[in-house]
């Protein structure tokens, strides 16, 4: 059996002191990383409860439950934010990409604890590739609601559907690498193309393209 | 090999249209454009999905498809483009021909239900039913306004979502993986019909 809530404890401890030790500027960074940390745990214990509830085989329940149940996770500790405080738009992308990080970062420790730690070449794999997956989901929620949560008749229906997006994508993930075999290397691919092809696209394409429009 | 093609092409179809509407969007900025791009942004990433499904595994999951999920936010993103290339008159417009709407969509949904799961039938069924019902609303104020090109997206958006409905009446009575399937050709004006959407929307938005 695996103390999750001992693990998570051990993690968020030396992180909590440091950020009191921080002072208050960096406080909400290390706040979305709890947030996210704790979602990533409260997550495995939903899915395990939703697969049980449904008979499903361990394939189905990483295909088809976990990136309903890991997302809309992820999306809770945003959407307290969001109605709480109404933070400014830029913050909003900062907020959900610091979130799933710290997601991230936990279910690759919950990897490690199952799996061991001996391959670094698979490790260093599955952690850039989990880690730019859940940082496109994020972003693809992050950047979508600074354009939808500016005008009101677009924030619910807007939301639901960034959210079933980033599902959409996190499932594509996720049925590769539950194939297993050559496939799940794609998957690993997949997420850091993509993450890269953004930035290219962010930072080369999209001014270039904004000036020539603008001149 | 046929259901791989078709698929396919979906996918490539809503690729496609999504990175156009995208540099669309990115060169005019407007709200409709963000709106298409996000809709075919769903559509492709559940095209990817299916196919994917489809090819590797071969068993229905026990409980629900991702992919299912992706449709939904399409739909939900198409619903928001139809508010968004409206204005108030059209959306205060009363016309006997909306309650084709459900007349339709009723017993579609009861039919799907009866022989598939009732919370995404139900779902989808909704959001159908407002769709249809905008669609033609939308359709018949705008073929009156002299001038106006946004009957063009209302009739695309009505011609997409009346295949939709004829493709999941066509998948339960016919079983097969060749070309002799209805399901397949229906799906192909599908594709076509989503990839028309886009010069639709672009007639309207530049009214």
């Amino acid at each position: 059996m695996t103390y999750i809530e001992n693990i998570f404890v051990c993690i968020a401890a030396p992180l909590l002191i440091t950020a009191l030790c921080m002072g208050r500027r960096y406080l909400r960074f290390f706040l979305f990383c709890f947030a996210g940390m704790g979602a990533c745990m409260l997550s495995a214990y939903i899915n395990t409860f939703i697969a049980s509830l449904y008979g499903a085989s361990p394939f189905n329940t990483t295909a088809e439950i976990a990136p309903v149940v890991e997302e809309i996770m992820k999306f809770l500790p945003l959407l307290f934010y969001l109605l709480v405080f109404e933070p400014e738009p830029d913050k909003i992308k900062n907020a959900i990409l610091t979130i799933a990080a710290g997601f991230a970062t936990f279910e690759n420790i919950f990897h490690l604890i199952d799996n061991g730690a001996q391959n670094i070449s698979f490790l260093l794999m599955r952690g850039f590739g989990a880690g730019a997956m859940h940082i496109i989901c994020g972003a693809i929620i992050g950047s979508g609601l600074t354009y939808v949560w500016r005008r009101e008749w677009l924030k619910i229906a807007g939301t639901l559907g960034l959210l079933g997006a980033s599902i959409a994508f996190h499932g594509i993930y996720n049925l590769l690498i539950a194939y297993g075999g050559e496939v799940q290397y794609i998957a690993y691919v997949l997420p850091v193309l993509t993450v890269f092809l953004s930035i290219i696209l962010s930072k080369l394409v999209f001014p270039k393209l904004r000036d020539k429009i603008s001149a | 090999m046929v259901e791989i093609f078709d698929n396919l092409t979906q996918f490539l179809a809503a690729f496609i249209a999504c990175l156009l509407s995208s540099i669309l969007y990115l060169r005019s900025r407007r709200q409709p454009y963000f709106l298409l791009a996000c809709f075919y942004g769903c559509f492709m990433l559940s095209g990817i999905y299916w196919m994917l499904y489809t090819i590797l595994i071969t068993d229905s999951p026990p409980m629900f498809y991702v992919a299912d999920i992706g449709w939904i936010s399409g739909y939900l993103f198409l619903y928001l483009l139809q508010d968004a290339l409206s204005d108030s008159h059209e959306r205060a417009f009363k016309c006997r021909s909306m309650w084709l709407a459900p007349l339709i969509e009723i017993p579609l949904t009861a039919y799907f239900i009866s022989i598939g799961t009732v919370i995404y039938n139900l779902i989808t069924g909704g959001i159908f039913l407002t769709l249809v019902l905008r669609s033609v609303r939308g359709f018949v104020y705008q073929r009156k306004q002299p001038g106006s090109k946004k009957w063009y997206f209302h009739f695309s958006l009505l011609c997409f979502l009346m295949l939709e409905n004829c493709l999941w009446l066509s998948s339960y009575p016919w079983v097969s993986n060749t070309l002799t399937n209805p399901y397949f050709w229906i799906d192909f004006t599908v594709t076509a019909s989503l990839f028309c959407m886009l010069p639709a929307v672009r007639k309207a938005v530049n009214q």
